[in-house]
């Protein structure tokens, strides 16, 4: 009983690892795009962040005290003044070339309203199109702006006799310390491999499951794959599936060691734990794209609905819009997808260090996922019996 | 001058005969497509839909009342109201206050909160004393606009109190200048997207890019289907245009391009409206912008279905490039911040520059003439697209044939 059992695995998977064989596609979906992908979003950034935003400054009044303004705004690290315009038609021109993301005016008078107290405004005009580099912009001006007088009044206060612990006091009475908790160097190029790049390998797992479960409709071969697995639809499922999630399963650990190796993200919690989520995110992929091509066993509505669901993951799944944020409706399919499970585990371990409790819930809704197709396979037998294709 | 009437003849004789296979490729195009069930289901549902799918997630715009937690070890009036402040911005809500930090980071770790505010024991005596007092801020990471909305709640809280505190001690100085002038009176004015929302930002360059990918994906697929007859029928279409590279590729892009005028009034025009994104320019320039995009695009997908030769493995190539596409086009990450080599990847797709430019026409009001890098850009594209796609069909796609 148990060597036949056996018997019949081997032939189903060896069919499986054969159709791997003669199908370079196979690979390049498996291996060749989890791996670009790692590859792509480790270097896309130049640097984590993006600094030194092209910048302009309109200074109207070319006095000593508007030109300390403009040191104090070029020797801010996020904002890099490239241009020094003339008038603000000129700079909303270089803006809407877009040679630059913002600039600042500073009023005529500046000076001399400064001293009569006439409260000028400096006046930050930031193109919002993008939000990251308009927000470092944002922060930059805004610390400007209430350091650009520091120096003065520096200068006014300890000729008054005040120390210069008094005079920081007074100028800034509250200092805000920031920590990013796990990624303090508010590197963008570690959150975006970590979430999107597992994105990637989901979607890759998606497309491939789907395609190789009902190309065998499309192809009239059904019958003969149930056949190699000895009429059993389990049996024939995990011959094809098997070799797959081995496979992706290497190309999501490497991607792994792209990140936390070569790229040195940082890795608070055993490698295991993240080698465990890649596999359950692989194994939960696939019983997701089962589950699918058991429902709609048509080869291109199937893949159209993976694709769908594994395109709209990146969007839906919570990575860069936070889930609780979006309409409640909208908020729940994000649970629906593997994707998101993979994100919170990331999160809980990687990022945050968690104890292994914390994540023990979403390594359990990938095993559902992976378990969900058994209740529907056999549907998909009756269709590979009698195979209609629908183009 | 001498002229040969004969030569002038043989020449229009040319020039009618590549006139007309021109006309039988676009009208075979035309046919070819819409008996495709499949292709065009692609280009009316996936326009249709996507645009909504994508504005359900990102309509919020922006996030309101990140939930945070209040470890007031200080337990003044001065600490309360800090506290206070916090909660009443839009930017965070404080959910709960925390006896010790150990209990804060609990209520991290259950995601009941995403951030935690510690208020130290000398939190008001250091400011009485007029010493510098110090906030400790924590953030989680796990998604950055959180942070963001921490970072600038805490911040702008700090300073308001701040300037409080300041001004109560100046009025003890005599100076009078030191007294009006801290901090410098600012106003920082949002353009382009002056809700500051997250669908301003991403949506116009997701409609670029929607556009982009049904279309090359249904010309592929075109493509794909008719090489998969030329197996069945050893070698031969029979449904194919029997016409030379060059009036191919011009009848196609002809076709393709009266086809795609439609899809993209609908996600360039309707959809800004119907979703309140950023229209501040001029519709004629954001449609001039189109022209370049469309030819480029069309023959982007020619060059494209070369190396794409059958109907699933299309759609598998669309779907993972439209990914890289998307990150490279620079949507979510400015350009001028990217590796170079990414940047001079981008360059070659076509998407890039019409991100690029409808940003610049559609939220920030630039005509065509101020976008013209961009404009001309699309325009370099199509030549460079024409030209790949002809020399592949004539000798690699030649080449295939004859084997």
């Amino acid at each position: 009983m148990i060597k036949e059992f056996f018997e019949i695995l081997r032939s189903s998977v060896a069919r499986g690892l054969n159709e791997v064989k003669h199908h370079p596609m196979y690979l390049g979906c498996m291996v060749a795009v989890p791996v670009f992908a790692a590859v792509f979003f480790t270097t896309l950034l130049a640097d984590g962040v993006a600094d030194n935003v092209p910048s302009a400054v309109v200074d109207l009044d070319q006095s000593p005290a508007s030109r300390s303004v403009v040191r104090t705004i070029d020797s801010y690290q996020s904002v890099d003044v490239k241009y020094q315009l003339d008038s603000y038609s000129q700079a909303m021109d270089y803006l809407r070339q877009g040679k630059i993301m913002g600039f600042v005016i500073i009023p005529e008078g500046f000076a001399s309203d400064l001293l009569a107290q006439r409260k000028p405004e400096l006046s930050f005009y930031i193109n919002f199109s993008c939000i990251t580099p308009a927000s470092l912009m944002q922060k930059g001006y805004t610390t400007v702006s209430l350091m650009s007088n520091a120096g003065v009044m520096h200068g006014t206060l300890s000729g008054m006799g005040m120390t210069d612990s008094a005079i920081s006091a007074m100028l800034q009475p509250y200092v805000t310390h920031m920590h990013a908790l796990g990624n303090p160097w508010l590197d963008y190029g570690l959150y975006l491999s970590n979430s999107f790049g597992s994105t990637v390998l989901a979607l890759m797992v998606m497309i491939l499951t789907a395609y190789s479960v009902t190309v065998e409709i499309k192809n009239h071969t059904s019958q003969q794959w149930l056949q190699s697995a000895g009429g059993s639809m389990w049996m024939a499922v995990l011959g094809k599936l098997l070799p797959q999630t081995l496979i992706f399963f290497l190309s999501g650990w490497t991607m792994q060691l792209i990140f936390y190796g070569f790229a040195g993200y940082p890795l608070n919690c055993p490698m295991w734990q993240m080698v465990l989520a890649v596999l359950m995110l692989v194994v939960a992929s696939q019983g997701f794209a089962l589950t699918v091509s058991s429902l709609i066993v048509n080869p291109r509505m199937a893949l159209s609905m993976c694709c769908l669901s594994g395109i709209l993951a990146f969007s839906i799944a919570g990575l860069s819009f936070p889930v609780e944020q979006m309409y409640s409706g909208v908020g729940i399919v994000s649970w629906i997808l593997p994707s998101r499970y993979y994100f919170m585990i990331y999160c809980n371990q990687a990022l945050n260090g968690l104890p292994f409790a914390y994540s023990a819930p979403w390594y359990a809704a990938m095993i559902v996922f992976a378990i969900l197709p058994s209740a529907l396979l056999w549907h998909l037998k009756r269709k590979c019996l009698n195979p209609v294709y629908v183009p | 001058m001498c002229r040969n009437p004969n030569l002038t003849l043989a020449k229009m004789n040319k020039l009618t005969e590549i006139l007309h296979d021109i006309s039988r490729a676009f009208v075979t195009e035309y046919k070819l497509l819409f008996t495709d069930a499949g292709a065009l289901l692609f280009i009316i549902f996936l326009p249709l839909a996507y645009p909504v799918l994508y504005s359900l997630v990102y309509n919020p715009e922006i996030m309101k009342d990140i939930p945070v937690a209040v470890v007031d070890d200080c337990r003044t009036p001065m600490s309360r109201q800090y506290a206070r402040m916090l909660d009443a911005t839009d930017l965070v809500k404080v959910a709960g206050y925390a006896a010790n930090m150990q209990e804060a980071k609990t209520m991290l770790n259950r995601k009941d909160v995403f951030g935690v505010v510690h208020l130290p024991e000398d939190f008001s005596r250091k400011v009485g004393r007029g010493e510098q007092a110090d906030i400790e801020v924590y953030a989680d990471m796990s998604v950055f606009l959180r942070y963001k909305n921490i970072m600038s709640a805490t911040t702008v809280v700090g300073n308001e109190l701040g300037s409080k505190a300041q001004s109560s001690k100046l009025t003890g100085l005599e100076d009078a200048q030191a007294q009006h002038n801290m901090p410098v009176p600012f106003r920082i004015v949002p353009l382009g997207n002056s809700t500051m929302g997250m669908a301003s930002a991403i949506l116009p360059g997701i409609l670029v890019m929607i556009l982009q990918q049904v279309f090359v994906l249904c010309i592929c697929m075109v493509m794909a289907t008719s090489r998969e007859r030329k197996l069945a029928n050893g070698g031969i279409d029979p449904q194919a245009a029997n016409v030379g590279a060059f009036a191919m590729l011009i009848g196609k892009s002809l076709c393709y391009f009266t086809i795609m005028i439609g899809p993209m009034i609908y996600l360039w025009r309707f959809m800004p409206i119907a979703f309140s994104l950023p229209q501040n320019g001029h519709l004629i320039d954001v449609f001039m912008l189109a022209v370049p995009f469309i030819f480029a695009v069309i023959f982007f997908a020619l060059t494209m279905q070369t190396f794409v030769r059958k109907r699933e493995s299309v759609f598998c190539v669309v779907v993972v490039t439209s990914v890289f596409f998307v990150f490279i086009s620079g949507i979510s990450w400015p350009r001028f911040a990217m590796n170079p080599f990414w940047t001079i990847v981008g360059d070659a797709i076509p998407s890039t520059w019409a991100v690029q430019g409808l940003w610049g026409i559609s939220n920030m009001g630039a005509t065509l003439a101020q976008q013209r890098t961009c404009y001309l850009a699309l325009w370099l594209l199509t030549a460079a697209y024409f030209v790949i796609s002809y020399l592949l069909l004539r000798f690699v796609d030649h080449q295939r044939k004859i084997e």
